[in-house]
């Protein structure tokens, strides 16, 4: 009896893209420190919203939208460098100038902090988002919503094509 | 790139269909099923609806690069890059069986009958060389293979059109839409969609997922990979994928013998046919034309008139969304137009413009696409503690979309890039559009109208996007149909009429775009011409 090979040998489809749940290179305790800094400064607590770094398992779901958006990468990462330094006083502005001079960095950067926290399951909680799923309707709910009427006055105006030959 | 053909000993097929899309599907299960031997060429592959993004947590940033609509973005090896350098708008598509019925949102509006006459009614562009009344039959047909879901007797058609398979629920944002709509006093109809509300041969019952227009994780759209091609391959059909056409051969008579491909290996091949279709969408047709040429057909193959590439027309969209106070539970599918108005179809010269657009609703799933439609906010407005109402409201929202009508422009056209190559070292086609200014009217006026709509509804946000450059999937117009040779490229029945074999059954042989989603009526010519092309081949080999 042949055996199963250990690794198979994947080749890249087609038509269909990788997905990579890891980001393209390991981050340091530094850099997603700075990630983090930057996340609460776009995304604080406000009322029965934790802040970004506070929401439950944040920092998982921000590996995976580094590995999601692995072709920005590289510019969120020397973004990261860049802001590193930045006190805490003076993020905001920085990200602020940033939003108005480099939205190729910043549009990016933001969807990756924002995308991982609306991802965690607290926040989809909070927010009343229940994810994309499957949930077919019911037999009777079409009908039922007809049944209110609410298509009576379209009908009651009647037909409005416009006749042109041949049909 | 190896230029020499490897192989010359392929058996002659009787129809070769190039592009695995809506039309090849169709055309290739005409063929099949009428027990002609097939063969479908495609430079994708097979996408599972296990592969699409929202079976994982993060597809809301998977769409934005490694799914994108865009394939200068996605760049996967399927795909070529599209020049638009000089182009307003960036056309889009996807290249795997299925074609960009993989990404479409199903929604399944037949053109009305002015549409085929707009010269009569309008002066402007052409009539089409055949009416609604010779389509319908064919609609009819696709329908009931796909099973649209639908509520018949809408009353922006003549009588007698319905559908096989009971509609969707409207929702709560559709009911929403449609109760506006009723106060305007506009014409609206529950969505017509080629997604099952039952299930139906190779396609699942809608699950409502939402996410139609990323791919169905169910496999409950008519996505042609799902429906069409497999009953394609059942009646005997071969599908081969990563196979990139070159070139369409002709012979010393002028009529097609087959095609040159290139395989995933960079071998070319040669395919040998006794006909032969292209349905590789408005841009993928005329570039391979264009690429055909030879010495016989300096200008490309099938142009003698001058009209191959050019008359591209996209059907510019514009957008509204309203976000509500209320939860709409807007995370919910079909999307799929929940509901549609051809309120503003038709000319009304007192709007400025001629023709107009179809308006449609949609529900707006996913908080971070709720955030995207509001990066033109300020920073403080969207950046800091009011992120959370933002995201909340994506429950909250409406989509109002338009397609809205473009008239055929010569101008408007695809021809080769001089400097961009696919991976195979095929000249990428280039895009040279510009939107008319009768196209901006209409989107301006119905922008206006689809804010009218929201503000019927009690909307406390709007946001409007008057015209979406990098979503145009429609693809019309660049290998028109006509009667006449010196200013069209195929007859009504899709055959070129500088060679005898060729046929077209795409989008690109369009006359006029209408504003209605064309893939309906695409897959109905697509039917139309399959079938002439049955006739015509089995009347050959009886001759033979």
């Amino acid at each position: 009896m042949s055996s199963l090979p250990l690794a198979r040998k994947t080749a890249r489809r087609l038509s269909v893209p990788v997905r990579d749940t890891h980001p393209p290179r390991e981050t340091s305790h530094d850099e997603v420190a700075t990630l983090l800094r930057i996340a609460d400064c776009l995304i604080p607590a406000a009322g029965p919203n934790p802040a970004a770094s506070n929401a439950e398992n944040y920092v998982e779901y921000l590996h995976l939208a580094l590995a999601a958006r692995a072709d920005a990468f590289d510019a969120v990462m020397d973004a990261v460098a860049t802001l590193a330094a930045v006190p805490d006083e003076e993020l905001r502005a920085a990200l602020r100038h940033m939003w108005a001079t480099d939205k190729a960095t910043f549009d990016p950067l933001s969807a990756i902090l924002a995308g991982a926290y609306f991802m965690t399951p607290q926040v989809m909680a909070l927010i009343g988002y229940p994810g994309q799923h499957r949930d077919p309707a019911g037999l009777e709910d079409a009908a039922n919503e007809l049944e209110t009427g609410i298509l009576e006055p379209v009908l009651e105006r009647g037909s409005i094509y416009i006749s042109a030959a041949g049909e | 790139m190896t230029t020499n053909v490897s192989n010359t000993d392929e058996p002659t097929v009787d129809v070769l269909v190039i592009g695995a899309g809506p039309s090849g599907a169709v055309v290739t299960h005409t063929a099949a099923a009428a027990g002609l031997s097939v063969i479908c060429l495609e430079q994708g592959d097979w996408v599972n609806p296990s592969d699409f993004p929202a079976n994982h947590p993060e597809w809301e940033l998977l769409i934005q690069h490694d799914w994108a609509h865009d394939p200068n973005v996605r760049a996967l090896p399927s795909d070529y890059p599209v020049d638009v350098t000089d182009s307003d708008m960036w056309p889009v598509m996807f290249n795997a069986v299925g074609g960009s019925s993989i990404f479409y949102g199903a929604e399944w509006p037949r053109l009305l009958p002015s549409d085929f006459r707009v010269k009569t009614l309008d002066g402007v562009a052409d009539d089409w060389p055949i009416s609604y009344d010779d389509l319908k039959p064919y609609h009819d047909e696709v329908d009931e293979f796909i099973g649209v879901s639908g509520v018949g007797g809408d009353t922006a058609y003549p009588e007698g059109l319905d559908y096989p398979l009971p509609p969707h629920p409207l929702s709560k944002p559709g009911m929403k839409a449609a109760e506006a709509a009723n106060k305007l006093g506009w014409h609206w109809w529950p969505g017509t969609n080629a997604i099952p509300s039952r299930k139906n041969k190779t396609l699942e019952q809608c699950g409502r997922w939402g996410v139609c227009e990323w791919g169905c994780p169910q496999g409950a759209k008519a996505s042609f990979d799902l429906i069409y091609m497999p009953q394609a391959q059942q009646a005997g059909a071969q599908v081969i994928t990563g196979a990139r056409v070159r070139k369409v051969v002709t012979d010393d008579e002028g009529n097609a013998t087959g095609a040159e491909w290139v395989d995933r290996d960079g071998t070319v091949r040669f395919q040998p046919a006794r006909s032969v279709v292209l349905c590789a969408n408005g841009i993928g047709t005329p570039r391979l034309l264009l690429l055909s040429a030879d010495d016989h057909h300096p200008d490309g193959l099938a142009n003698s008139s001058g009209m191959v590439g050019r008359n591209l027309m996209l059907h510019p969209n514009c957008t509204a969304i309203g976000y509500y106070d209320e939860n709409l539970e807007s995370w919910r599918g079909p999307a799929g137009q929940l509901i549609h108005s051809m309120q503003f179809y038709e000319t009304d010269k007192s709007r400025g413009f001629v023709r107009g657009a179809k308006l449609h609703a949609l529900p707006t799933p996913g908080p971070l696409n709720t955030i995207e439609a509001h990066r033109e906010l300020d920073f403080d407005d969207l950046w800091g503690p009011a992120i959370h109402d933002v995201a909340r409201r994506s429950s909250n929202g409406i989509l109002w979309a338009a397609n809205s009508e473009d008239l055929p422009d010569p101008d408007n056209r695809v021809t080769l890039s001089p400097d961009q190559v696919d991976s195979d070292g095929l000249p990428a086609p280039k895009i040279r559009y510009t939107v008319s200014e009768n196209t901006r009217k209409i989107l301006k006026f119905t922008v206006e109208r689809m804010v009218e709509a929201h503000e019927a509804a009690g909307a406390t946000r709007i946001i409007t996007q008057e015209l979406w450059v990098d979503q145009p999937g429609h693809l019309l117009g660049t290998a028109r149909m006509g009667d006449d040779p010196t200013t069209s490229v195929v007859d009504s029945y899709g055959k070129a009429h500088d060679v005898d074999n060729l046929y077209i059954a795409d989008g690109s042989i369009f006359v006029t775009s209408g504003s209605a989603n064309p893939t309906c009526t695409i897959s109905a010519l697509a039917l139309r011409v399959g079938k002439k092309v049955v006739e015509n081949v089995s009347a050959r080999k009886a001759q033979s």
